[in-house]
Order: structure tokens, then C-alpha cells, then sequence
């Protein structure tokens, strides 16, 4: 009897327990067909850029808004080919890092020729974006090819279907100036459309001693987007746009100026068989030119891109299992006389994935992804991952993963022909074909206290890079030399991330990163693995809303010193430990919301420094601007 | 007599197909068998005057039916055929569309019609002018019936603001950012917001700045919020059932219909904690009284 009343809830917890019940029971449902994934329930390392944190950071170009996050790395002032900025994750920058999958509302944007991404070219604007979603760590399994250490998906406004009119225009020192305008609203009775533009010009960084670079910017972005709803289960969207710019380039020995052309449609169609249940279509093309006025590696080379998929999600067995499965094409054509010759490198890959999440029980959840990708460079490789998530209390969450993924080179390792001077030849390798292999084990937590006013974050990681090539000389037959790219080497990258973020209150937070980063390798090589990415960072800022309408935001970021190619290749550069520090201070009209004016500065501690080689270097730049917008919703 | 057992047994033949297929118009599917759904369900059939058929999810539906009577939102959210009226309660994250059942649908409310849910609060808060309303954007049913409460509370004198979060964690600094701006908070039947977690935040930002906290279920009152104002399980039952006979008789439905008596539950220790003085004639046309 006494152990049945002890066994038996009180009355008292049987009544709290019966009146969240119901709410707890439909909630299942509700989340279940949303598909809404807490964060905290994420089994990797994931970091999300919010419309408002863009709009507060003052800065002026995508890159710049990755640079105080956790385990990423952005160097500025590269501008060899046209693209001025170098971003990646995790203790592998390089000079090409293509392992950081980078993506455009889904579609891939990196650079088949060397890796990497031009930034300074992607036909997306600042005041379209969204959000934008940071996964470090492996996730191929599910993206594919180039994720083996990251990926950063830019997800674009979607129009709302009410008329909103948005201008925002700066300028500032080093002759730059940025007008951008957008128009949203409907059209044709069901589709919503947002059309949008940015005109950016700018004279550039200043030069570094002994170089000779005209690092200039003229720049037109135009986006369309557009969507509708076919029928009571089907919506349909189409994107497109491009950027057109000239820019001027930076090398140690001659002036040069290129063109870019950057173009892309695409189309995507969702049809929902049930409410937790849902198919995507979605085809693209995209269209990249570039010329120089002299040899480099974006001279007459143009890159055409066709990406297709189809893939079903779907919740099951009470929303317990999650399921993606899907299927993709790519094929990318590569013309380039200066860098191919005449051979036209061509990829075609063809990529079947299955994601499964199960929730074993309401604290303890797994994942597991697979996918195997077929290429007409590498044959039949397979990617997977798996992961397990453990939620001992409510807002408490550690997680751990392993991956592999077998990661395509770039089309210059396996197919180059670059002759940059009448002395030098650079010889890619058929052998490189074979893809290298990242295996990947991590472990993490993240947590919120105080009623979620404080949350915290910290990832462990190590990452083996199996193969992975680097340029070497093979031989000197007067007076020309010969470097080859072989698969010499071997990596391991380990490390540490910590995030902490404290919300005051609305619109007014703080925040602090930590990322340590160690990278060794088997060929002892510092120059091109081992030193060039700082082994400490840290990062500090935040927001505020002030008083009379003011507010204003700080970010502060140190890095270590590390190695650097330097531009033009040949030597390395010894890049100093620095300081950063941006900063916004605006003013919005308390009568009139949809107007603010302000005034940014970035690297505002030093007139100038170098990030990338001895290029360019990186000044310090302020800029004041007014922005309007009318209409929308909330 | 022995003619008259035949008549009657002919009769009854006669009268059962009738009987049955009157019975297979209307069947009832149940999420679970969870006490909301039970309770109400009992009540409906009791008003319709006759069994109703309980089907398991999943079932197919009999070509006779007519009306389809769900219960929770996993049986609002199957897959019915387009010639049957569905009509679903106790299901308030939900809306069930076009998309999920091609033929007319009819939500039984949890939570009163806007005007009789802000002449309720008044009675127990005379003074009431600002009123905060919390919801989650992600739960799909909520965006209009914020809409409605701001519009009718405007015709009645009230100030209601419609708080919308992006999801339950942006709660604490969206009560931080209405101090001294709300009266009242009212507190909808969300099921992504309402859990054990949410509640005590909302229950301590009640007592601590003297803002009452108005809530969807007696239950709730219970457990500390001022008071619930709500339709009873019963009740939407006998609302349930009047829109199966109207479905029947092909007459036409709103999307959404609010029962017409309200129940509310006043918790005395909880106004007391919220700094709320509830006048006698408030609590003496309360349905319950907590101490």
C-alpha cells in the first residue's frame, strides 16, 4: 500500500501533467508537418546570419559578414583573378578552398577551375539575403561533392505579396559607392515578384609596396524572383539574375583588369503529397565568363553549369522518422585556352542520397546520410555520415558525428596546362582524377540558460585529409621549369569553437567566439597547409538599441599571425597578428520607420594591413548611407 | 400476436438498412484516446441522439458517410474523401485547407469568438485596456484569429497588440519587450508555445510585473494563470454536433465555428500574485473559483 502511494504522482503533478498534455500531443503533430528542426536538435555544428544581424553589420560585402563567426576564416585582398576574397572553415583555407561547398538558394556557386568561390562576382545582393545558414563540418553525404568540410547556403528574401519598396544607398572613402533598389509586390493575380538591383563601384585597396595592382570595382547586380502557387498543393518559383563587373587585378609584376559576366535561371517546384510530405523539382543553369587584358587564371575562360534534382522529404511513424531521399545531376563544361589548352574539361556527376533521422525517444535522437556519386572523373564513390544527438534536459543538448567524404578535385589539379610566363609551366595530373578522402569525427553541445538569454556553443573536431595535392617541382629544361600537382600529402586538422551569445532584449545582444585551430601534415609543407591559417581566434561585439531612435552595433575580431602565398605565387608572406574592428551607428526617425540613416567603418584600428600576400592591403573604410523602405509586411 | 411479431420483425428489417446506413453518415476518428478527444466525442454523440461509429486512423471511410467528425489534429490531418464534410475539433495548431481535404471542412474553436472573449476579460478586469496576445508563427491557425482579436478589440475600445514570435525561444525577450506597454496577456491555445517550460516563464512575468495572465483551458488556471476562458470539452461537443446535422440537412458551414457558452475558471491566488482585484460579481459568474 505505502509503496503504491509512492509509486502513484501526487494529485498534484497528475494535473500539471494532464493540463500540458493535449498541447504536447498536437504539438507533436504540428512539428511533425512543419518539419521544424530546433537548433539544439542539429546533430552538427550550425551557425545562422538573420536579415537584422546582416542589415546591423555595416558591412558592404558578403564575405565580410562570415568573418566574425566561429571556425571561419575570410581573407581579403587576393584579387588575382577577380576573386578578392578567400573564405573558409576549420584550419583549411589555402588559397582555393574547395572543401567550403558554397550555395545560392540551393544551387552550388563554386568555381570548378581552382575551388573557391568569386565572391566579389556572385550575382546576389546584401539586402536580398535572408538569412544565411554556416554548417561546418562534413556534410557530403547530403549536399555532395565539396562539403567535405562546410557548407554556407545563402538563402535569398522571398517575396511576401504585398507592394514594398526598398532603396538603400553609401558612400565612402576610396571612392566607393553602393546604390541598391528593390520592388516587390504582385503580379498577374498569384505570383509574387521582387525584382532588385545594386550599382557598387569602388578604387580599391591601396597597393603594397612593390606591387603594381589596380584594384578597382564597377559592378552591376540584377535579381529576379518570382513564385506562385500553381494549385492548392504546388508552388512554383523561378530565379534569376547576374552580376556584370570589371574589376582590376592585383599582381606583384604588371596591371591588369578583368571582366566577369555571372549568370544563372532556375526553377523550382514543390508539390506537397500530404501535410508531412513533400516532393522538389529543381533545374538550373548558369553561365560564368571572365577576361583579362593579360595572362591569369580567369583569362577567356568561361564555366557553364546545369544542375538538376528531384528529392522527397517526409515525416513518418508519429513524426519519429525523418526521411530525404533524392537524386542530382551536374554537368559543368570549362573553357580556357590559357589554362586547358584546347581540351574542354568537362564534369558530369550523377548523385543518389538517403537521409534518415530517428527519434529513438524524446531525449535521443540519430542520424545517418549515404549517398553515392558517379562521374565521368572519378567513377562511383560513396559519402556517409552519422550522428547521434542527446537531450538530457530541456535546453541542453550534445551531439557527436563521424564522416567521410570523397571530395573531386578542381579541373586545374587534373587538367591544367598554364603557362603563366614564357619561363614557367604548370602541369595538372590525369592521376589526380581520383578523389581524396576528408574523414571527420566531431563532438559538441550546446545549451541555453537564464530563459534562453544565454546560449552557448562549443565543437570539437578532427579531420583527416587523405591525398590531397600540392604543386611541386618535376623539372628544368632550360630555361623553362615544370611544376607538377601530385596527391603528395596527407592533413590533419583539429580544433575548437566556442560561441556565446547573451540577449538584453530585443535588438540588443553580445556576443563572443573562440576558435583554435591546428593543422599538420605529412609533407611538412607550412606555406600551403600547416601555418596559413591563424591557430587562435577570437571574436567580440554586439548590437544595442539606444535611446531617441539611435542604435549601433561593434564587431571585434583578433587573429594570429599565419603564412600566406603571396600574390603571384612564389614566396610566402608572414602576415602579422591584428585587430579589427567595424562598427554602425544609425538613426531611424522614431515618426517614420521605414527610413534610417548611418554611418559604418571597417578596420577602423589601422590605416591598413595586409590579409592576402602583398597584393593589396586591407584599409580602413567608413562609409555613410541612408536607407528607405515603404510598404511589406512586418 | 404471432402476426403482430412478424409485422414488427419485418418492420425492424425493413428499418435496419435504413438505421445503419443513418448510422455510417456520420463516423468519428479519433487522434488517441486521450481525455480531450473522449470527452468530447461522448458529448457529441450524445447531442446527435444516436452512436456514432468510431473508425481507426487510417481506415477507409464508408461510401454512405457523409460527415466526417475528427477529433485532434492527427485525425484532422488524414486523408479523407471530397464528398464528406470534415469537421474537427480540439485540434488548435491546425488548419485544415484545400490541400489536405479537397471537400468542405469546419473547425470547432477551443478558444471563444474575439467579442466574447474581450467582454469576458473585461468582466473580470474592468480596468483592462491594452491586451498582448502571444502566438508562434509557425502554428499555421493562429495568424488570423491574432487578426481578428486586434480588429475587434479596436471597435470595442481595446488596445490589442498581436505578439508573434518566430518560435517559443523568442518568448523571454518578447515579454521583456512589453513591460509597461501590456495590461493583460492573453495566452491562445498554441500548442508550439503552450508547454511546462513557456507556461512558468509566462506565470512568473505575470507575478512579478502585475500582468494578469489570461489562458485557454481551466487547466491552465489551475496552474496558475489568472483565470481560463474557454469553450468546455462538453461544449464543443454539442457544437460539433449541430454542424454534423447542418452538414446533413446541406446546409452551408463557416470555416470556423466558436461555441456559445464559455467557461471560465478564476484562480484567486494567481490574481492575487498578479496584483488583480476580481470583483464579487465577477466571481460569482465564474464557473469555478480557485482559491
Amino acid at each position: 500500500m505505502i509503496a503504491l502511494v509512492l509509486a502513484a504522482p501526487s494529485g498534484a503533478a497528475r494535473a500539471a501533467e494532464d493540463a500540458f498534455e493535449l498541447f504536447r500531443e498536437e504539438a507533436k503533430v504540428v512539428t511533425a508537418t512543419r518539419r521544424s528542426q530546433a537548433i539544439a536538435e542539429v546533430p552538427l555544428a550550425v551557425d545562422v546570419i538573420t536579415a537584422d544581424e546582416i542589415k546591423v553589420s555595416g558591412a558592404s560585402n558578403i564575405w565580410d559578414l562570415l568573418r566574425f563567426r566561429a571556425g571561419m576564416d575570410v581573407l581579403d585582398g587576393r584579387s588575382l583573378d577577380g576573386n578578392r576574397a578567400v573564405v573558409s572553415a576549420r584550419g583549411i583555407p589555402r588559397e582555393f578552398a574547395s572543401n567550403l561547398l558554397v550555395l545560392v538558394d540551393g544551387r552550388s556557386v563554386s568555381s570548378l577551375n581552382q575551388g573557391g568561390v568569386y565572391w566579389a562576382q556572385l550575382p546576389v545582393q546584401l539586402q536580398d539575403i535572408e538569412r544565411i545558414e554556416i554548417v561546418r563540418g562534413p556534410n557530403a553525404a547530403l549536399y555532395g561533392t565539396g562539403a567535405g568540410v562546410g557548407v554556407v547556403n545563402i538563402l535569398t528574401k522571398k517575396p511576401g505579396g504585398q507592394a514594398l519598396l526598398e532603396a538603400d544607398t553609401r558612400a565612402g572613402n576610396l571612392g566607393s559607392i553602393q546604390a541598391f533598389q528593390a520592388v516587390e509586390g504582385p503580379a498577374l493575380g498569384k505570383i509574387s515578384l521582387r525584382i532588385s538591383h545594386t550599382f557598387q563601384q569602388e578604387k580599391g585597396f591601396p597597393r603594397a609596396p612593390g606591387s603594381r595592382v589596380d584594384d578597382s570595382l564597377r559592378k552591376n547586380v540584377l535579381n529576379l524572383r518570382a513564385g506562385g502557387a500553381l494549385s492548392e498543393r504546388t508552388d512554383l518559383e523561378l530565379f534569376a539574375g547576374g552580376s556584370w563587373s570589371s574589376a582590376g587585378l592585383a599582381d606583384s609584376s604588371k596591371s591588369l583588369r578583368g571582366d566577369f559576366d555571372n549568370q544563372f535561371a532556375m526553377l523550382k517546384c514543390s508539390h506537397a503529397l500530404a501535410e508531412d510530405s513533400a516532393i522538389e523539382v529543381t533545374g538550373s543553369r548558369s553561365d560564368f565568363r571572365s577576361d583579362t587584358t593579360a595572362w591569369s587564371l580567369a583569362r577567356d575562360s568561361r564555366q557553364i553549369q546545369h544542375d538538376a534534382e528531384v528529392l522527397h522529404r517526409l515525416a513518418w511513424a508519429d513524426g519519429r522518422l525523418n526521411t530525404t531521399y533524392g537524386t542530382s545531376y551536374r554537368g559543368v563544361v570549362l573553357a580556357s585556352p590559357d589554362l586547358y589548352g584546347s581540351a574542354r574539361p568537362r564534369l558530369e556527376l550523377y548523385r543518389g542520397y538517403l537521409q534518415q533521422g530517428v527519434k529513438v525517444t524524446e531525449r535521443l535522437s540519430l542520424q545517418g546520410a549515404v549517398s553515392l556519386e558517379g562521374s565521368n572523373m572519378a567513377g562511383v564513390q560513396p559519402n556517409y555520415q552519422a550522428a547521434a544527438v542527446l537531450a538530457p534536459v530541456p535546453e541542453q543538448a550534445f551531439r557527436t558525428s563521424y564522416s567521410v567524404a570523397h571530395t573531386l578535385r578542381d579541373f586545374i589539379p587534373v587538367y591544367g596546362f598554364l603557362t603563366p610566363d614564357a619561363n614557367t609551366v604548370v602541369l595538372g595530373d590525369p592521376a589526380l582524377s581520383v578523389p581524396y578522402k576528408i574523414e571527420s569525427y566531431e563532438a559538441g553541445y550546446r545549451g541555453s540558460w537564464l530563459e534562453r538569454r544565454l546560449e552557448t556553443d562549443l565543437s570539437l573536431f578532427y579531420t583527416k585529409i587523405d591525398n590531397y595535392h600540392q604543386l611541386f617541382f618535376d623539372s628544368f629544361v632550360f630555361p623553362v621549369t615544370t611544376l607538377k600537382l601530385r596527391n603528395y600529402d596527407d592533413a590533419i586538422a583539429r580544433g575548437a569553437e566556442l560561441q556565446v551569445k547573451y540577449r538584453f532584449s530585443r535588438g540588443c545582444w553580445a556576443y563572443g567566439n573562440y576558435t583554435h585551430e591546428r593543422v599538420s601534415d605529412r609533407a611538412g609543407d607550412r606555406a600551403l597547409m600547416t601555418e596559413n591559417t591563424p591557430a587562435h581566434k577570437v571574436n567580440l561585439g554586439g548590437s544595442a538599441a539606444l535611446p531617441r531612435g539611435f542604435s549601433s552595433s561593434v564587431n571585434l575580431g583578433y587573429k594570429d599571425a599565419y603564412f600566406i602565398g603571396a600574390v603571384g605565387g612564389g614566396s610566402l608572406a608572414l602576415v602579422p597578428a591584428y585587430w579589427r574592428l567595424d562598427l554602425r551607428l544609425a538613426y531611424a526617425p522614431p515618426r517614420f520607420r521605414g527610413a534610417e540613416c548611418y554611418v559604418a567603418g571597417q578596420n577602423l584600428l589601422k590605416s591598413e594591413h595586409a590579409e592576402f600576400g602583398n597584393g593589396v592591403l586591407v584599409a580602413r573604410t567608413y562609409a555613410a548611407g541612408v536607407s528607405f523602405k515603404f510598404g511589406g509586411s512586418e | 400476436m404471432k402476426i403482430a411479431r412478424t409485422l414488427f420483425a419485418c418492420a425492424a428489417l425493413a428499418l435496419l438498412p435504413a438505421a445503419t446506413a443513418r448510422a455510417q453518415d456520420i463516423v468519428a476518428v479519433l487522434g488517441s484516446d486521450m481525455r480531450p478527444y473522449r470527452e468530447t466525442f461522448a458529448s457529441c454523440q450524445a447531442a446527435l441522439g444516436r452512436p456514432v461509429p468510431v473508425l481507426p486512423l487510417g481506415a477507409d471511410i464508408p461510401g454512405s458517410a457523409k460527415v466526417v467528425l475528427a477529433f485532434g489534429a492527427k485525425a484532422a490531418l488524414e486523408r479523407y474523401p471530397g464528398r464528406v464534410t470534415l469537421i474537427y475539433a480540439i485540434a488548435p495548431g491546425v488548419l485544415v485547407s484545400r490541400r489536405t481535404h479537397p471537400g468542405p471542412s469546419v473547425k470547432i474553436m477551443m478558444e471563444p469568438e474575439a467579442g466574447a472573449l474581450l467582454g469576458r476579460l473585461r468582466g473580470i478586469q474592468p480596468g483592462l485596456k491594452r491586451l498582448a496576445v502571444l502566438w508562434t508563427r509557425t502554428s499555421a491557425a493562429r495568424a488570423a484569429s491574432a487578426e481578428r482579436l486586434v480588429q475587434t478589440g479596436a471597435a470595442r475600445g481595446f488596445a490589442v497588440s498581436s505578439e508573434r514570435l518566430d518560435d517559443a525561444g523568442d518568448l523571454p525577450d518578447r515579454l521583456r519587450s512589453l513591460k509597461g506597454k501590456a495590461d493583460a496577456l492573453w495566452l491562445p491555445p498554441d500548442p508550439l508555445l503552450i508547454s511546462a517550460g513557456n507556461f512558468e516563464i509566462l506565470k512568473h512575468y505575470s507575478y512579478d510585473n502585475d500582468v494578469p495572465l489570461y489562458a485557454p483551458t481551466a487547466g491552465l488556471a489551475e496552474q496558475g494563470a489568472t483565470a481560463g476562458v474557454s469553450a468546455t470539452y462538453e461544449e464543443m461537443g454539442r457544437t460539433m454536433a449541430a454542424a454534423a446535422k447542418a452538414a446533413l440537412n446541406g446546409d452551408a458551414l463557416p470555416a470556423e465555428l466558436h461555441s456559445e457558452k464559455i467557461h471560465v475558471s478564476i484562480n484567486r491566488a494567481a490574481a492575487a500574485e498578479a496584483r488583480l482585484t476580481i470583483s464579487s460579481e465577477a466571481l460569482r459568474s465564474a464557473d469555478k473559483v480557485l482559491p
